[in-house]
């Protein structure tokens, strides 16, 4: 028996020696047939990967789906999309083609990763570490570099992101596919996502109602964490960031690490921001901020299981600007000549709560993704007293998306699926005013989405159904109860063609946006924009209809692309002040015009010139002009910009070595069509400058430090919320921005 | 060995990162006089800026509003 038992154990030892490395693959140089070293290589699904070896080769370890979605990528070469089986013998060869410019990035957003030629709208990805090769001060300021993405702020602490010149509810949040609800009606309500942990952003512009949902009119923000950790290895990584116009300090500190099959990554940061210094050198008073955030995600694969569990924390208190007694207003009464950052009011302090489990299951020639999530987000703004505040409500959200996708052998892909949300708004009792009742809203849509690709071409289309049901809970403000139901159909089609050096795409989608509590209820004060609002309750779904259509060229050293849009909103809602005061402060009314028209576009490129290997050169045009049914000019629409990056890159083997040198030059046009109630904005330029350097040493450094705001140019933005009061935006910024990291891999895999 | 120092390192950051415990907040408090004057009320803690912002300061037998944590 002893015999048979011992027996019975050795039989496992080449089980547990061989078994968990279930195959391999290698990456190998298109053009020269030669392997390529260190190669990433990155398990979509999974949110890990690994890295290959010296002669190019990796192994997959650990319980993975037996067809494994793979992006390569390794400098001087084009990503890769490619699948990797990991249950056979058979070694997978992936193939990389040279290029100088990185063109493609892979969508998340889309429902399974594809590339960005693959997609049939133009949607724009971004990572992170692109976008910061100037150190933006906030995420908003970050994505605002994307061509047709703009920012609205109220001084630095609160930036809200403007699509095409849509923002506020008419554009989605959505964080690792968790859609972000805070307020975000509310000019002075920011975007709710902070920057740490975020590798990537999608812009996806225009009516996306298809696959978001309602209110996804505009356009959606869709942010993507890091990945995870390498399979089999350990990182900690501290960075801390400083702003001299602000005096600011932010704090942060990931770790990450990843075995075969389970994962952690775990953030903590934490930030403080005095007042702001403008070009005349005064301080804006009480635009200071500070913020908390944690974040932790956690990882786990089986054959035919992956699953994530998110949680994000975020606490912010912002400062408002503009608080005064004074009957006659002037900007010297906003301003100091002391920075201070002492917390005072008026001020906001936002409470928010991420909580994200997501799946996904292999099935036969396809998969089943369910996704189901939390939020809540408690907003508090204190204005005349610092122990009662003026408003103080939660906004709790309960979400699901659940959704099957199948493959067939003819390229054909359909997508079928259900979303919804169920929300409850609550005022707290210590407040002083109520903007808008305690109130539940239901959503509930079905959609379904076929792909079907061939040769170079992808056609998709798709349609879906919503319902949007709110319901007050108490009496308010005079009206009684009430219950609204509102329902929405919407469809997206279009067609892609990507050949070797070009890309053309057309498409044409709807988006509905149901109005939302503020707009139907609310009779009272908003101390964040010192404003009193009256809602409507009659006021009808926002329909909207955009056409956009692509053109891209690319080529070795050259890429260049067109993308102009027309989008029509019919039953526009907007805010028209009013002749009127109550309670000292101006009156806003929610009312409804026919429709409203926005078209516009960007144009760019990028020329990585043959003779000058390391230098990038990338500029864009970005325009919107907006009206409304009787041609006048729409609030709050960006200036025309221009965009543009000189960007040199070093490359040596130097232990301290500068990793490259980024010149920005923006130029906003003057916004002279402007609406009722709005004054015209100046022209402007700015020139930020970046220098980055990495010293190899036996703890890895990397050092950004530039200067934003080169000329110390004294400027108002038209979306600056601050505008009104005359005060300028924020003066030379010079910054620094600290990377210390610590890792390690275990290159003999653990059994 | 290296696994103390990534846990030294790990405790120092969260350390100094968090140094800055939440402690009671205090305000300066004002009201303004009958003629419009303000008169400073010095810096409060706590349950008393509740208790002035509530029911107000009250001398020479007039209570008036007290204003606190606002920027001059």
């Amino acid at each position: 028996m002893k015999r048979h038992t011992v027996i019975f154990f050795l039989s496992f030892i080449p089980h547990l020696l061989f078994a968990q490395d279930i195959g391999g693959a290698k990456v190998i140089d298109i053009e020269t047939n030669q392997p390529i070293p260190y190669a990433t290589i990155y398990y979509l699904d999974i949110g890990s990967g690994t890295v290959s070896d010296s002669i190019g080769n990796f192994s997959y370890f650990g319980e993975l789906p037996k067809q494994l979605s793979l992006k390569i990528s390794a400098i001087g070469y084009s990503n890769l999309i490619g699948l990797g089986n990991t249950k056979t013998n058979k070694v997978d060869t992936f193939y990389l083609e040279p290029s100088h410019l990185q063109l493609e990035e892979i969508i998340v957003s889309s429902l399974g990763g594809k590339m960005q030629n693959q997609t049939i709208s133009n949607i724009e990805s971004r990572q992170l570490s692109e976008l910061n090769a100037i150190q933006p001060t906030t995420l908003g300021e970050a994505i605002s570099n994307i061509p047709g993405v703009y920012q609205s702020t109220t001084g630095i602490g609160i930036s809200k992101p403007i699509i095409r010149g849509l923002s506020g509810s008419r554009i989605v949040t959505y964080l690792n596919g968790l859609r972000i609800e805070n307020q975000q009606w509310g000019g002075d309500h920011g975007m709710g996502v902070d920057e740490i942990g975020v590798g990537s952003v999608e812009i996806i512009k225009g009516p996306a109602s298809l696959l978001f949902g309602a209110d996804a009119l505009g356009g959606v923000v869709y942010f993507v964490d890091e990945s995870y950790a390498n399979q089999n290895s350990f990182d900690l990584t501290l960075r801390t960031k400083f702003n001299s116009v602000t005096m600011g300090i932010d704090n942060s500190l990931a770790i990450r690490t990843a075995k075969k099959n389970s994962r952690v990554s775990a953030y903590l940061n934490s930030a403080n921001h005095a007042d702001y210094q403008i070009p005349n050198s005064l301080y804006v008073k009480n635009s200071r901020y500070r913020k908390t955030n944690a974040k932790i995600s956690i990882g786990f694969n089986r054959k035919k299981w992956v699953s994530n569990i998110r949680y994000n924390f975020l606490s912010n208190r912002i400062g408002l600007p503009g608080h005064t007694h004074e009957e006659h207003l002037h900007s010297y009464l906003f301003l100091s000549t002391e920075q201070n950052r002492k917390a005072v009011i008026p001020a906001q302090s936002i409470t928010n709560h991420y909580l994200l489990f997501n799946n996904k299951f292999y099935i036969a020639k396809g998969e089943f993704v369910a996704n189901i999530g939390y939020t809540s987000n408690k907003l508090t703004e204190f204005d005349e007293k610092v122990t009662i505040p003026g408003i103080n409500m939660t906004l709790s959200n309960g979400l699901y998306n659940i959704y099957s996708k199948r493959d067939f052998r003819n390229g054909l892909k359909l997508t079928g699926g259900v979303q919804g949300m169920v929300q409850y708004n609550l005022n707290h009792d210590n407040a002083s005013e109520m903007i808008i009742p305690n109130a539940r809203t239901f959503d509930n849509g079905a959609y379904l989405l076929a792909n079907f690709a061939v040769l170079n071409w992808v056609i998709e289309g798709g349609a879906r159904f919503d319902n949007r049901i709110v319901k007050t809970n108490d009496v308010f403000a005079g009206s009684g109860l009430i219950k609204k139901n509102y329902s929405g159909f919407n469809y997206s089609f279009g067609i892609s063609r990507d050949a070797k050096k070009s890309t053309v795409r057309g498409n044409i989608s709807t988006g509905y946006r149901a109005p939302q509590s503020i707009e139907l209820l609310a009779n009272g004060v908003h101390h964040g924009t010192l404003t009193y609002d009256i809602g409507d309750q009659d006021l009808k779904s926002e329909k909207a209809i955009q056409v956009d259509v692509s053109y891209e060229y690319h080529s070795e050293h050259f890429e260049f692309v067109l993308n102009p849009f027309y989008n029509r909103l019919q039953d526009y809602i907007y805010r028209s002040p009013q002749d009127s005061v109550i309670n000292g402060l101006p009156v806003f009314e929610y009312k409804q015009a026919n429709y409203a028209v926005l078209n516009g576009g960007s144009i760019g490129f990028h020329y990585h010139p043959h003779f000058i290997d390391n230098l990038h050169l990338e500029s864009s045009y970005s325009t919107v002009y907006a009206v409304d049914e009787i041609g006048n000019p729409l609030p709050r629409i960006p200036h025309r910009r221009v965009n543009t990056f000189f960007k040199f890159e070093f490359t040596n083997n130097a232990k301290v070595k500068l990793k490259n040198i980024v010149l920005q030059h923006q130029y906003y046009f003057q916004q002279n069509r402007i609406a009722q109630f709005e004054t015209t904005s100046n022209s402007y330029n700015l020139v930020n400058l970046g220098i980055n350097l990495e010293a190899g040493f036996r703890i890895p450094l990397e050092l950004g430090i530039g200067i934003k705001n080169v000329f110390n140019e004294d400027y108002i933005d038209h979306l600056s919320r601050l505008k009104t009061l005359g005060l300028s935006n924020p003066g030379r910024n010079y910054y620094v921005n600290l990377i210390i990291k610590f890792s390690k891999s275990n290159k003999k895999q653990k059994l | 060995m290296k696994k103390l120092n990534y846990l030294s390192v790990l405790a120092l950051s969260t350390t100094l990162m968090f140094s800055a415990c939440k402690k009671e907040e205090c305000y300066e408090c004002h009201y303004d006089d009958a003629n419009g004057d303000e008169v400073e009320l010095g810096e409060k803690c706590g349950d008393e800026i509740g208790d002035l912002e509530t029911s107000g300061h009250t001398t020479g037998g007039v209570t008036y509003t007290v204003h606190c944590g606002e920027e001059h």
